[in-house]
């Protein structure tokens, strides 16, 4: 059922900006103003497309990539990086993200969550050095700015990985 | 913490690795490593239940209260 109204939402999604690319072109006279729309319209399909590649990290989490809003928390764990990217692979399933990518040896982690009713979903990276220092990734894929959805998806992160260290 | 977690102790007393104790009370190593090196918030009564059954030992010979030091 979940997948169904995933699946719908990203359906419509592909049509209204496929619509809106699609009259943008035909209707607009001024040329200057329809690629100044046209513009932030493919960008958006091309994040929609690439959202769930690994390799497309880089170019989700950086400051210039000003059309994806994006929020970052630092937290210093002590834990060592195998035991600490175990458990959040752990934490993200228990959390109700989508673990997509878990690099052990890098220390790294890569879900994705699901459409909500601000989002259309949103990215999460996550990153551990040698000494148990943790940066903490939420990308809004399709969205300059994430209503505060972003905050919300590293708060249950946050709430998910306290509650599963009662052991 | 003033609250010491001496599983170690206790393993390394019945001769047994964190991956045999795992298997014994069905909790991952990951969860029984983070307990181990006293990172835990809590521990479960079901939890220390367990743990002592499969080291045949008892709640006084894995936590241990020291005070801290000023």
């Amino acid at each position: 059922m979940k997948n169904q109204s995933k699946a719908i939402k990203n359906i419509i999604a592909s049509v209204v900006m496929l619509a809106i690319a699609v009259l943008g072109i035909k209707y607009m006279n001024n040329s200057n103003l329809k690629y100044f729309i046209m513009v932030p319209v493919i960008i958006f399909g091309f994040n929609f497309l690439v959202r769930s590649i690994p390799s497309f990290k880089p170019y989700f989490i950086s400051p210039l990539n000003f059309l994806s809003g994006k929020t970052l928390i630092e937290k210093q764990l002590d834990l060592p990086k195998g035991i600490l990217v175990e458990k959040f692979s752990e934490v993200l399933s228990s959390a109700g993200f989508k673990l997509i990518d878990i690099n052990k040896d890098d220390g790294t982690l890569f879900a994705t969550s699901g459409p909500t009713w601000k989002s259309w979903g949103d990215n999460i990276y996550i990153e551990f050095d040698d000494n148990g220092a943790g940066r903490f990734y939420s990308v809004s894929v399709l969205g300059v700015y994430s209503w505060g959805n972003n905050d919300c998806n590293l708060r249950r992160l946050a709430n998910s990985f306290e509650s599963s260290l009662t052991i | 913490m003033a609250i010491i977690v001496n599983l170690d102790v206790m393993l390394a007393k019945r001769k047994m690795k964190l991956k045999d104790l795992s298997d014994a009370v069905g909790i991952s190593v990951v969860n029984l490593s983070i307990l181990k090196q006293g990172k835990g918030k809590a521990m479960r009564f079901t939890t220390l239940d367990a743990i002592c059954e499969a080291l045949d030992c008892q709640p006084g010979d894995i936590l241990e209260y020291k005070k801290n030091k000023e």
